[in-house]
């Protein structure tokens, strides 16, 4: 006996070899395709990475911090290190009187904060390095020069000669977890090193909060988190002489610092533009190089470093050659970029507008 | 051949010209957008004052109408502090500024202007 035959159920209206119901045309059905791709695409980020920036006056100056992430992730990740920014910037500001930077100052008190000791401690390395040409004791030599002031003006070589006794990073006693000094008149100024200090408590705190990429721009100091996307970050580095920049440097887990004299500066009756950069070894600001830039991994001592080179020049080359792991840029006052190697491939050196460029080393 | 292949209907057609209009509308803004001058927003205390177009000359003033602390001027596509009652005047030695990403700041002040806009191929400067 034969099984019985099944027989096909009666055939559907199909429009196109039997692949379409009935009513819906290819053209619907491509549209209606293309509109659920785009609904899926918007929805896809939801919960995906966006790259988040907040900018806040804060430390003197202004500070942006850039985060990729989720939004809610990356929102509460910022506001974490700007609350830890508002932290040492009191901490560290020598003007506040409450500070233990001014006690030290003024009062003569030890500097017991492990933070302050941290810091200082940093600092007299890069001086002891630089034959003391970064010098956190500077800064009697910056006041006297009112830098601190409304109304900058050249002093008398008698009173720089005067300030220079109380200029020098041998005069801080620096011991674990303690910071005296031998003479009552010696002071600090850890501005510039602050800077560096928070940059790296910046980073840590965006890194524990879950961010992999991220871009602190404290005021031109700036440090790279991981990469944006799958690029590294990209950081211009500012004409000293007019708007725009003179390079690009592409970095991943970098700091990149400038000093320069463009900043803060008068034109004295001799028409010379005197900078807030002072040589603690002559009292005077430095000539030769208008802009320095460092790239390296550790933005602590970075200011530091960016501040040897203003102050010693090309002199210093060798002996950033010698600590190692410092790139650098400087832009002498004729405009002449000079780059270390490293730097030069890190460089998009098509973008070097209006300087001319030579190697370093 | 069926006719149904071919039948296009009105809704067919809105719904392509949407399709295609809306990516095809917001390439036309993002590339408006990118040959924009940029957006200079200034924000005083960490409070958004306004946002201005470099492309029409005017002085802004900051403070009391009467005696303001700062005078913004905004000319010929750049930006600058042309006045400020702050000791140092640090603000007025930036000069005229007019690349997205640059910045004036005023710290006696706590102002600041920010210039916004497509930067070219950088995202920070370092200075």
């Amino acid at each position: 006996m034969r099984a019985p035959v099944r027989l096909p159920a009666a055939p559907r209206r199909w429009s196109i070899a039997r692949g379409l119901p009935d009513g819906l045309s290819p053209l619907r059905l491509l549209a209606f395709a293309s509109a659920v791709v785009l609904l899926a695409a918007g929805c896809r980020h939801s919960g995906a990475a966006v790259l988040r920036k907040q900018t806040r006056l804060m430390m003197d100056t202004y500070v942006t911090i850039q985060a990729t992430g989720p939004a809610q992730t990356a929102d509460k990740a910022i506001e974490a290190a700007f609350g830890r920014l508002e932290e040492i910037s009191h901490k560290f500001n020598f003007l506040d009187s409450t500070s233990p930077v001014h006690a030290f100052n003024v009062n003569n008190a030890p500097i017991t904060d492990p933070e302050l000791v941290k810091v200082v401690q940093a600092a007299v390395a890069v001086s002891a390095a630089s034959g003391g040409a970064f010098d956190i004791t500077v800064r009697p030599l910056v006041e006297l020069w009112g830098f601190y002031g409304d109304h900058p003006a050249v002093p008398s070589q008698r009173a720089i000669d005067s300030c220079l006794r109380m200029v020098g990073y041998k005069n801080l006693v620096v011991e674990p977890g303690r910071v005296t000094k031998l003479r009552p008149d010696v002071t600090i100024d850890l501005g510039g090193i602050a800077k560096g200090y928070a940059l790296d408590e910046a980073a840590r705190v965006l890194r524990a909060a879950g961010i992999d990429s991220a871009l602190i721009d404290l005021g031109g100091d700036v440090f790279a988190i991981g990469r944006k996307g799958n690029q590294n970050w990209k950081v211009g580095i500012r004409n000293p002489r007019k708007d725009g920049v003179i390079g690009v440097a592409a970095v991943s887990n970098l700091a990149v610092v400038t000093s320069g004299d463009y900043e803060r500066f008068f034109f004295g009756p001799d028409s010379v533009r005197y900078c807030h950069i002072i040589d603690p070894a002559t009292g005077w600001p430095p000539r030769g190089l208008i802009s320095t830039t460092v790239v390296m991994r550790d933005p602590l001592t970075a200011q530091g470093w960016s501040k040897v080179l203003f102050i010693r020049g090309t002199d210093a080359l060798p002996l950033i050659e010698k600590t190692g792991g410092i790139e650098a840029i400087l832009i002498t006052d004729s405009m002449r970029a000079i780059c270390t190697p490293g730097l030069v491939s890190a460089m998009d050196t098509t973008r070097l507008n209006g300087v001319t460029n030579s190697a370093g080393r | 051949m069926n006719r149904n292949l071919c039948r296009v209907t009105v809704l067919d057609l809105l719904l392509i010209a949407g399709l295609l209009g809306l990516p095809g509308w917001a390439l036309i803004v993002s590339w408006r957008a990118a040959r924009e001058q940029p957006v200079a927003y200034i924000y005083e205390n960490n409070r958004l004052l306004g946002a201005y177009q470099l492309d029409r000359d005017q002085l802004i003033a900051i403070g009391d109408k009467a005696r303001p602390d700062m005078k913004i001027e905004i000319k010929g596509g750049a930006i600058r502090v042309a006045e400020s009652d702050c000791p140092k005047g640090v603000c007025k030695q930036a000069g005229w500024v007019r690349t997205p990403g640059r910045s004036i700041v005023c710290v006696p002040n706590k102002v600041l202007i920010e210039l916004r806009g497509e930067r070219k191929g950088y995202d920070a400067e370092s200075y």
